[in-house]
């Protein structure tokens, strides 16, 4: 091919060569910036020496491209031989025809060898060149300069991972101010708080929640997780967790038709009806039974002294207009209730109250004997209405478990007090009581120690006996002992990476396991 | 580097300077006209043949004639009227008494036997008669009855047409028009070049152009030329041009699809490529370059392609579509 091409071939290479060596550089340290900026702002956690690695890994792959983009073959540098030095394809002619013999062929090969002897670059456009890469080359390594120096300053020692939880100061409840609102201050969200709201969307998925009410709350929070890193003060974040608490509040309210009915009831006269009630607003299905048990035998059984024992007998034919008086009662109540409530058509405790209601209207009308009134009550009262309470009470008390825990949650996380929810202190979500439940304080457990209110569902079960009846009956009883293990829980969390992984495993699990309810 | 044939380099000396001798004693009697000439003389060289067309007067005749005092090779001139028959322009059969008294048929050469051949006003002849022209064109020999008479090499045909007289003009067929490997037009001479060729009219009408070159050497730089290498991105690129001209294929540059209607040969191809060789010797190269190709486009393509109705409505001619074509194909 010549001297004349072999020169400036060489030339090129090495331009090349160099183009590409300033390629890579520029590459790996912009790739390299890139990432110690996005681990500085605590956006992704990645090892140094993988951030080292995948930079000088692009860098290579684009610096190869970038030489072989420049030179191709001969072939291709006849081509720019002839674009650059103007030749009109005497280049890439000789190049083509280098093994022929001919005439032309010879002098056009011999003038071309003759002409490349005597041909330079042209300076200028080499000078350019080499300015837009060096000028590139040293953005780049300025860009990492800073890059650099900021997650330096960053891993200095007293910037450490406390400063990223949230204030776990447990002597925040004796100085009185939980009840305040959180002073502004910057907000960026962790690694952790991201984590916690996606277990906790993990839980409301995989729970038992009625549909409808699952997919509004799930997509609240999935809301409010994608939304985390456009908050820049701590009130923006925690004005706006108060209004999915409150969302998830009313949408699972919404679908618990049990609350509206309750929310109807007046105080009401009658014991056993009140008690029923309560009962199923508290969602507590063995309560539920018993209560109607008792209603039930109340109704049309009375208590006898036989042979020294007390016994049930069936009430004397007397007593039908009483039964009917109280049954008329009760369906006086329960029309008022329907009235009254919120209930639709649509619902389901709608129609079994609708139903009860028809069997004691025919009770009261048609019934002439108590033989009467047990076989029209009993297949409704102990059949299909208990039926029906036994299907709607426990997936109604698994919405507001879910409910519970979710608010509970969402607290915990992001450190809303009752004040931020506007509520009174104390007033935390707890297991319904009845309808006068929120005024009233937590109740010591008898046990001590025992899980308790202040925002969390720790809960547990006593037996206590009711002095009235001096019967045994179950209460549910809250202590304050869950706001201090929520703080337990965030401090551990906030600092699992300290701890070994069999010891982080252990803790994590120890935490779900008091999340639990205990199985009656 | 390896030493160069010196014979090579005196042929290719000769070559040029043959060509230069060519175009001085063309300007003897051709004033102006130089992208003409230069043309006509890379035809003759690639083998090929010429149609002239341009308005009367402007020395189309003259221009041939002149060209065949140069190359001193047998020249007619055939005058083509709609009453030329075929046998007018190729010779006939004719019975004759031979010396013993006998009669014999014996084949009387037309005027299409020589090597040069201006055919003036060739669109003034029928159909049938043009037709005639195009084996001789296309093969430089002659059928007449059961005998085929090879012409004598080299072997040109220059047409002559006038654009002006539309009425008793039979336009030639496509077929004819692929034959020549260029259509030159001869513009109306500048008023300088008129005082010119008042001037030189004023001595002498006749044509004054020495003969400098003969057939063989005509053959010889023919050989030569067809050496001169073409690099495939050229090929490529003349073919490209080629098949642009065809709007209906997918390939085909915005400009074809939209105001072309047939396109080219693929003896527009050819040619491209023969006379691309011959043009770059003449101009001291010694290698076809896309700039070759380029310059021989209009004079290749301009009466192997039709423009349609949006052309001429935009006021485009067929170089002024060339040259778009020639803008908007890529070299590789």
């Amino acid at each position: 091919m010549g001297e004349g091409f072999k020169r400036l071939k060489r030339l090129y290479l090495r331009e090349a060569i160099i183009k590409a060596s300033l390629v890579y550089i520029s590459v790996a340290l912009l790739v390299v910036a890139t990432f110690l900026i996005v681990i500085d702002k605590g956006k992704i956690d990645f090892n140094i020496f993988g951030v080292f690695s995948i930079g000088i890994g692009l860098g290579l792959l684009l610096g190869t491209a970038v030489f072989f983009l420049f030179y191709r073959g001969d072939k291709h540098f006849a081509k720019i031989l002839d674009k650059e030095l103007e030749l009109n394809e005497k280049v890439q002619t000789m190049h083509a025809f280098r093994k022929e013999d001919g005439c032309v062929t010879e002098l056009q090969r011999a003038e071309t060898q003759i002409i490349l002897n005597c041909s330079r670059f042209k300076k200028s456009k080499r000078i350019t060149s080499f300015v837009i890469f060096g000028l590139i080359t040293a953005v780049a390594i300025t860009y990492f300069a800073i890059s650099l120096f900021l997650y330096l300053k960053r891993d200095e020692p007293n910037n450490n991972i406390q400063n990223d939880a949230p204030n776990t100061d447990i002597s925040r409840p004796d100085e009185g101010n939980t009840d305040q609102p959180s002073v502004d201050d910057k907000f960026e969200p962790t690694e952790h708080h991201k984590k916690e709201l996606e277990q906790l969307i993990e839980y409301v998925s995989s729970s038992a929640l009625q549909d409808n009410a699952k997919a509004s709350v799930i997509l609240e929070l999935t809301s409010l997780l994608n939304s985390l890193d456009t908050f820049s003060t701590e009130s923006a974040l925690k004005a706006r967790v108060v209004e999915v608490i409150k969302s998830v509040r009313a949408t699972v309210d919404s679908v618990n038709t049990t609350n509206a009915f309750v929310g109807a009831i007046d105080d009401s006269n009658h014991k056993n009806f009140n008690q029923l009630c309560k009962a199923i607003y508290a969602k507590d299905l063995s309560k539920v039974e018993s209560t109607l048990a008792t209603l039930y035998n109340d109704l049309l059984y009375s208590k006898v002294e036989q042979d020294g024992e007390i016994v049930e007998v069936v009430k004397p034919k007397e007593e039908l207009e009483n039964i009917k008086g109280e049954l008329e009662i009760i369906k006086n109540i329960l029309n008022m209730v329907l009235e009254q409530s919120t209930l639709t058509e649509n619902d389901k405790l709608h129609t079994l109250i609708t139903e009860l209601c028809q069997v004691l209207t025919e009770i009261i009308d048609k019934s002439k004997s108590i033989n009467n009134v047990f076989t029209k009550l009993t297949p409704v009262l102990n059949g299909t209405f208990i039926d029906g309470l036994r299907q709607l009470v426990p997936a109604e008390k698994t919405n507001e478990d879910v409910k519970v825990y979710t608010v509970n949650e969402l607290k915990r996380i992001f450190e809303v007090t009752s004040a931020d929810l506007g509520e009174l202190p104390n007033s935390g979500e707890t297991t319904p009581d009845g309808p006068e439940g929120p005024e009233e304080g937590p109740p010591e457990s008898e046990n001590g120690g025992s899980y308790g209110d202040g925002g969390n569902n720790f809960r547990s079960e006593d037996l206590v006996i009711d002095p009235e009846s001096s019967q045994v009956d179950i209460e549910k009883i809250q202590v304050e002992y869950g706001e201090i293990l929520s703080r337990y829980e965030t401090e551990i969390m906030n600092n699992l990476d300290k701890y070994p992984e069999e010891i982080q495993k252990m803790l994590k699990e120890y935490f779900d396991m008091l999340k639990t309810p205990i199985d009656k | 580097m390896k030493q160069v044939n010196l014979e090579n380099i005196e042929k290719v000396k000769k070559f040029s300077e043959t060509v230069k001798l060519i175009k001085d004693e063309l300007r003897k009697d051709v004033v102006g006209q130089n992208e003409i000439v230069d043309n006509i003389i890379i035809a003759i060289i690639g083998g090929g043949n010429v149609l002239l067309e341009g308005i009367p007067g402007v020395g189309k005749t003259r221009l041939v004639r002149s060209l065949g005092r140069t190359l001193s090779l047998p020249f007619s001139r055939i005058q083509f009227t709609p009453d030329l028959m075929p046998s007018d322009v190729t010779g006939t059969n004719v019975i004759e008494k031979d010396e013993n008294g006998k009669m014999v048929s014996s084949f009387r050469k037309g005027p299409i036997f020589a090597n040069l051949v201006l055919a003036d006003e060739i669109n003034r002849a029928t159909p049938k008669t043009q037709s005639a022209m195009l084996e001789v064109m296309q093969e430089h020999k002659i059928t007449v009855g059961n005998t085929t008479y090879k012409l004598d090499e080299p072997f040109f045909v220059l047409a002559t047409e006038n654009p002006v007289e539309q009425d008793g003009t039979y336009p030639l067929p496509e077929a004819q028009m692929d034959r020549f490997v260029f259509k030159l037009v001869m513009k109306f001479p500048s008023d300088d070049e008129l005082v010119d060729i008042v001037n030189m009219t004023q001595i002498t009408l006749d044509e004054t152009a020495n003969a400098v070159v003969n057939g063989p050497t005509i053959l010889e730089m023919r050989s030569l030329a067809s050496q001169v290498p073409v690099i495939d991105e050229v090929t490529r690129y003349a073919v490209r041009l080629v098949s642009g001209t065809h709007a209906e294929l997918a390939s085909s540059p915005a400009s074809a699809k939209k105001y072309i209607k047939y396109g080219a040969s693929p003896r527009a191809a050819q040619a491209l490529i023969t006379c691309a060789k011959v043009r770059a010797l003449i101009n001291g190269n010694y290698n076809v370059s896309y700039e070759d190709i380029d310059a021989l486009a209009r004079p290749v393509l301009r009466h192997r392609i039709k423009i349609n109705y949006t052309a001429v409505n935009e006021k485009l001619t067929t170089d002024d579509v060339i040259d778009l074509l020639v803008k908007e194909t890529k070299r590789k």
